[in-house]
């Protein structure tokens, strides 16, 4: 079963944010200590930044450094910049990251189609903004953790 | 005959994984059989000659030497649609070939 967890924060860049989100899911016994760093240099080859549409990135590493299945979302009160996914060389704002710490099982697929399906949808992200701390764990839960997205129930 | 297709992130593992669903789907949509497998970018190079189409969620744009197609429109949104004509029509053409022989 996985679980999300959600923090809020300040970071001075991405590697920061990185840290703080791989910090908390270090201490919830969910990854191995070295995960956010792993995060890091794989963010530093391949990032991982969505658009400039949707300010959110979701950082991930191999599988060898989770124990067990979950997500840390970080909002940022101010926005760092991330590298773009589909473009290297552009800088995108980003308030939100995602950090993925995903087995590979078959839930993990369900969960990152999740998320992606989630944050394609431009009324997602003002649900998130229009969330305190605990109601974005709740709406998260919601459309990451449910069948909600899933192809048989859309 | 099934098309064989490599879908290729950072990981092999996240944005992939999504890839594969959806590339899953556009094949079943046109009646395209393929049989997917997920890799790492760093690997694409050494492995892209056992494939008929390599996908790549990134702007990754090395010569292969196998037809890459770019896939993360289908995980931004953005010019999705016609990110799956793009891969429809890889799908086919590589479909047709196999049909030929």
């Amino acid at each position: 079963m996985s679980e999300i967890y959600v923090i809020e924060g300040h970071a001075q860049n991405w590697r920061e944010a990185l840290k703080m989100t791989g910090t908390k899911l270090y201490e919830e016994g969910c990854v191995v200590e070295e995960f956010w760093e792993k995060c890091a240099e794989r963010e530093a080859e391949y990032p991982t930044g969505l658009t400039e549409f949707c300010p959110v990135a979701i950082p991930h590493a191999s599988n060898e450094y989770v124990l067990r299945q979950a997500i840390c979302a970080l909002r940022l009160d101010e926005p760092v910049m991330f590298r773009s996914m589909a473009d290297w060389d552009q800088d995108i704002e980003v308030r939100y990251v995602l950090n993925l710490a995903l087995l590979d099982d078959s839930e993990h697929i369900k969960i990152v189609t999740r998320v992606i399906r989630s944050l394609k949808d431009p009324q997602f992200l003002k649900k998130m903004d229009d969330c305190n701390e605990e109601e974005l764990k709740v709406l998260l839960d919601e459309y990451f953790l449910t069948e909600k997205l899933d192809d048989d129930n859309a | 005959m099934a098309v064989k297709v490599m879908i290729a992130c950072g990981s092999g593992i996240a944005t992939s994984a999504y890839a594969a669903e959806e590339i899953q789907k556009i094949a079943k949509g046109i009646g395209v059989d393929i049989d997917v497998h997920k890799e790492r970018i760093q690997n694409v190079m050494a492995n892209a000659a056992d494939f008929d189409i390599c996908f790549v969620t990134s702007n990754f744009k090395q010569d292969v030497g196998t037809k890459l197609v770019r896939v993360d429109g289908l995980i931004s949104g953005i010019n999705e649609d016609a990110v799956i004509e793009d891969v429809k029509a890889a799908l086919l053409e590589a479909a047709a070939k196999y049909n030929a022989d």
